[in-house]
């Protein structure tokens, strides 16, 4: 291979670096802070990829963008920030960058892009491998994807088999031997994966109810399993994030395919729930735990469930951000109250855009934060009033919140969130807030000891 | 084209910008440049110079005195009727190239530009200062 990709990051705050490294496999970073050199005396050669970060105030962004579109004009030169405020992504293409990155929101559209622009410098020497959970392969199953298996002894890809060629029993088995991460896939052909998966997913709709529940609730045990493992390893938290960023595509393909391929109006809620100021992670990430689980558990339609789960905390965009931010204890009475008031407010939201959805949706809504003990809010109804898929919504809240990364290190594992939740529900029903009912089935499902 | 010795002033108030263009010109094959700060410093370059200024790029939204300002003053100036002005805008002034134009400006450059296309509106600079020459 010839020499490797070189990154330079000028200006990144550290936590953004790291993600930069994250998806930046196959190259090499550096990192220089803002100085008036850089302006002065350019790189020669040019870095393969430029990323630039918030400038000192001296400065302004675009004129950044275009000093160093002036000095490296046919390198790919990107943007990246966390601060929301004044971002302009048009402006600085404009002025020079090649694309802007507001992180979180834009994570993945980053390393999507960073991937791209490595594989192009390296002239396609660098491909990107993804691991991926295969789920429910069934005997001379044709994948559709060309699928690689990583072998750690010698830090090598081979290919396992071809897309076009059927995976035998022979072959099933030797790859259930092998780690999670064993499996891989090209980036390029991520889509034909997802679109594989749903379609997995789909099948097991079709079976008998017996056969269906059990290969339905493995394959969702299976999907989630790697979503921030316990390993604790420095590549948990990407590759954590990739598995749950794979499983949104999943639950993607899984919907549009229910529309009969045509333009998403599921992934247009997604990019609409960003212009709230509920945080987009967590109302995707929601949704997708939420379908998932619907699957799994067989309980209300998953379209429906992701689509609540979308819209559920639409109503916080109305609150002031101080006291969505506020521990529940440190809140006054007002507050609460106020607070205690989203779901209602997702609701009107719902209408006043005319969005389109079920009354079943409204309701799930509507009901995420009853409790099975009746003291929820907004309504405190009674448990025989709650509808089940409210209740899924409200785990899949829940295990977002405590699964989420905080200051990029993992809360705590996914089975051991599971495992929480339905401690605290089984050892008391009477003050649970979720069915025991659904909890036994969700425990039995992850195979999980309270 | 302008001779490689003509002197070049170069006007924006960031100095990164100053060094980018004066890059640029160098680039280009002109060897003596001078810098100024803002459109204030730049009148008092072009009005006190031993060495006569041959050409002036200067960017647009500068404080104290703007490109705009320091042009109408230039061209006010009978001294510096023909002096070859550049202006510089970012994308989002593009707008006021009007103004400039009626003002006299002798070309105009939007940033982010590379070499080629700052030669092609020195040549533009130039073809306009050799016309205006001819015609007294």
């Amino acid at each position: 291979m010839s020499r490797p990709v070189e990154i330079l990051l000028i200006g990144v705050e550290d936590a953004l670096a790291q993600v930069v490294k994250e998806y930046s496999q196959g190259a090499t970073l550096s990192v220089r802070p803002y100085e008036d050199s850089l302006f002065e005396a350019p790189f020669d050669p040019a870095p393969a990829i430029l990323i630039c970060g918030q400038p000192p105030e001296s400065i302004s962004t675009p004129e950044v963008a275009q000093g160093f579109r002036m000095l490296y004009q046919a390198a790919p030169i990107f943007y990246i920030t966390s601060a929301r405020q004044n971002f302009q992504r048009a402006i600085y293409q404009k002025n020079g960058f090649t694309d802007a990155f507001l992180i979180p929101n834009d994570r993945i559209t980053l390393r999507d892009e960073l991937r791209r622009q490595i594989s192009l410098a390296s002239d396609g020497e660098v491909r990107a491998f993804r691991p991926v959970q295969l789920i429910d392969i069934e005997p001379d199953t044709v994948l559709g994807f060309d699928l690689y298996l990583h072998l750690p002894a010698n830090n090598r890809k081979i290919k396992y088999v071809s897309s076009q060629d059927p995976l035998d029993s022979a072959r099933i088995t030797k790859l259930q031997k092998h780690n999670v991460k064993s499996a891989m896939v090209t980036e390029d052909q991520m889509q034909k994966f997802y679109q594989f998966t749903a379609k997995r997913l789909k099948n097991l709709g079709t079976l008998s109810a017996t056969e269906a529940k059990e290969r339905r609730e493995k394959a969702i045990r299976d999907l989630f399993c790697g979503i921030f493992s316990d390993s604790g390893e420095g590549d948990t938290i990407s590759s954590g994030r990739e598995l749950m960023n794979d499983c949104q595509e999943i639950v993607k393909a899984y919907i549009v395919d229910e529309n009969n391929g045509k333009a998403s109006w599921y992934e247009k809620l997604l990019a609409a729930s960003d212009s709230t100021d509920t945080p987009y992670d967590h109302a995707a990430n929601t949704a997708t735990f939420a379908a998932l689980l619907s699957i799994g558990l067989g309980i209300g339609d998953p379209k429906e469930v992701a689509l609540a789960g979308i819209l559920h905390d639409i109503g916080l965009s109305d609150l002031d951000p101080a006291i969505i931010a506020k521990d529940p204890k440190d809140r006054t009475p007002a507050e609460q109250s106020s607070y205690e008031k989203h779901p209602l407010r997702s609701m009107d939201i719902i209408r006043e855009r005319r969005i389109v959805v079920s009354d079943r949706v409204i309701k799930i809504i509507e009901q995420h934060h009853e409790s099975y003990n009746g003291g929820g809010y907004p309504h405190k109804l009674p448990p025989q009033r709650m509808i089940p898929e409210a209740q899924i919504l409200a785990i899949a809240d829940q295990l977002d919140e405590m699964t989420s990364s905080v200051d990029n290190k993992i809360k705590i594992s996914m089975n051991e969130a599971i495992s929480r939740i339905c401690k605290v529900g089984l050892e008391n029903p009477s003050l649970s807030r979720f069915n025991p009912e659904i909890l036994g089935r969700l425990m039995n499902m992850f195979k999980v000891a309270a | 084209m302008f001779d490689p010795k003509t002197r070049v002033l170069i006007i924006d108030d960031m100095m990164t910008m100053r060094k980018i263009v004066g890059k640029v010109c160098r680039e280009l094959g002109f060897t003596d440049i001078t810098e100024a700060a803002d459109g204030a410093l730049g009148w008092q370059a072009i009005s006190t110079a031993e060495k006569p200024i041959g050409i002036v790029i200067s960017d647009w939204n500068m404080p104290n005195c703007t490109g705009l300002d320091l042009l109408k003053r230039v061209r006010g100036d009978k001294r510096f009727n023909h002096l070859p002005f550049l202006l510089v805008t970012a994308e989002a002034e593009k707008h006021q190239i009007v103004e400039a134009l009626q003002s006299g400006v002798s070309s105009y450059i939007i940033k982010p530009f590379n070499p080629e296309t700052l030669k092609l509106k020195l040549e533009e600079a130039h073809q306009k200062f050799t016309a205006q020459l001819k015609a007294g």
